[in-house]
């Protein structure tokens, strides 16, 4: 309680209370790192909304504007798949791209083709 | 300035010295240093490890590291807020750094490592972020004729250079450069402060060697009392300039250049919120501490009973006031300086407020 009292009472007057330690690096808490945005459109060029945009667990959908921004503790690579069929513009195909950096990937527009009936 | 406090320090101090209480008796981990290695592919005429191309020390293999941290420390922290440091040695001679990065990552921890970047190649550094590496900090002692004069390898200044570049470019990446201040930089310290900008350089960190490991035979690596304040007014004029934010290590009291030469008031966080597990196993606080100190073993005790139960002289300086800080005025803020300033017979070795000329 004092303590956290005293913590905020010192950054108030901008003194940092964490230290580098001794011959340590920078301190940093953990921070999920391999997020993912862009947006999604099709071969015209024309936003796609509701695909649904993942990294590792996470789950988000692409808004009106094709625009999504996912993040995740698993790095792994973002999935882009077309979960409502035929609405909203068509059935487009699955698509998988590595994310190569730590922090937010900015993958532009994304274009997912139209399934071949 | 120089030894007397203003009123803005003398009031910090006395507040801060009610919260240091607070955060030894709560002592949260908050950073773990692991010495995966002594190995080094340098000889640094300062080091503080004595370390060896071939040490005869093995490395810690990764799974004993990984069993204390999973049974003994996840249980009991937020990983999320414990910083892992692999030091050395040099940590880039470990071939699995990568998968350990992950491994860590993969728990919630944030990790970071210390080089020499004499090994830091762009490939290396990019697998190394993609293995999660959070936070990073290489040395550089000056320019080439000092680097080289303490690193002894010719290629170590481009190297350690070209690394710098890199880590700063990146901006995910929390990074800073380490120098240890000679006599010979000091009347380059402003120049070398600029060429450190021209590389991306934000954050600079400044040590002066303490008399431990190779650097105690060495006295011409050291700086004299008027040296060391014109270096703390060299620190203070930098980050009054704010381009290059200088700070002094953690390492010693202040006195008057509290606050100025580095952004927080003096506190040895050594087993207070920083532990160590040593190369052969051993528990202390930070790596650079004498063995005299050490806590315990991983081999042999428990490291969260360690961490819990021991470290009484790292949280209660009470056996440090003797000698010159027996009846120094300013024992209250700064309680007997850096536990790693301690040698065999816990005598200190350096007060950096006496050492203040002004």
């Amino acid at each position: 309680m004092w303590g956290k009292i005293l913590t905020r009472l010192f950054a108030l007057f901008g003194i940092t209370l964490t230290c580098v330690a001794c011959y340590g690096t920078p301190y940093e808490e953990f921070r999920p790192y391999f997020g993912a945005s862009g947006r999604v459109v099709d071969e015209e060029g024309e936003p796609i909304p509701g695909i649904e945009a993942s990294v590792g667990n996470n789950k988000v959908l692409t808004k009106a504007d094709g625009h999504f921004y996912v993040e995740s503790f698993d790095y792994s690579k973002l999935t882009l798949i077309d979960i409502d069929g035929e609405e909203n513009g068509g059935d487009f195909e699955r698509k998988d791209i590595e994310l190569m950096y730590q922090g937010n990937n900015d993958v532009g527009d994304v274009v997912l083709e139209r399934k071949q009936n | 300035m120089g030894k007397r406090l203003s009123v803005r320090q003398w009031l910090a101090l006395k507040l801060f010295k009610k919260l240091r209480q607070i955060r030894r008796d709560e002592h949260v981990l908050n950073t773990l240093f692991w010495e995966c290695t002594l190995r080094c592919n340098l000889q640094c005429r300062h080091c503080g490890s004595d370390c060896r191309v071939d040490s005869e020390l093995r490395d810690m293999p990764a799974e004993e590291f990984f069993k204390v941290l999973d049974k003994e420390i996840t249980p009991n922290v937020n990983p999320n807020k414990v910083l892992v440091i692999l030091s050395g040695g040099e940590v880039l001679v470990r071939k699995d750094l990568e998968q350990i990065g992950i491994n860590l990552y993969r728990r919630g921890y944030p990790w970071g490592m210390v080089t020499n970047g004499l090994a830091l190649t762009r490939q290396r550094l990019d697998s190394l972020v993609r293995a999660g590496l959070h936070s990073i900090t290489v040395s550089l002692d000056g320019f080439e004729e000092h680097h080289l004069h303490i690193r002894q390898n010719k290629e170590s200044f481009g190297r350690a250079v070209e690394a710098i570049r890199m880590i700063s470019a990146d901006k995910e990446l929390a990074s800073d450069v380490v120098t240890c201040v000679t006599p010979a930089l000091l009347p380059h310290l402003h120049r070398f402060k600029e060429f450190l900008y021209s590389l991306g350089v934000r954050q600079w960190r400044l040590f002066t060697i303490f008399p431990v490991g190779r650097a105690a035979k060495d006295m011409s690596m050291q700086l004299n009392d008027e040296e060391f304040t014109y270096l703390m007014e060299f620190i203070e004029e930098c980050r009054k300039e704010g381009r290059v934010m200088a700070s002094y290590g953690c390492e010693g009291f202040l006195g008057g250049y509290e606050l100025r030469a580095r952004t927080n008031p003096f506190e040895c966080h050594a087993g207070v919120g920083v532990a160590s597990i040593r190369v052969n196993g051993d528990i202390s606080g930070c790596t650079s501490v004498r063995a005299n100190f050490t806590q315990g073993n991983i081999y042999k005790d428990s490291f969260w009973d360690v961490w819990q139960n021991r470290f009484e002289k790292f949280r209660n300086r009470a056996w440090a006031k003797k000698g010159k800080c027996a009846d120094c005025k300013m024992w209250q803020y700064c309680e007997g300086n850096g536990m790693h300033l301690y040698d065999d017979d816990e005598n200190l070795l350096v007060c950096h407020y006496h050492r203040l000329t002004k």
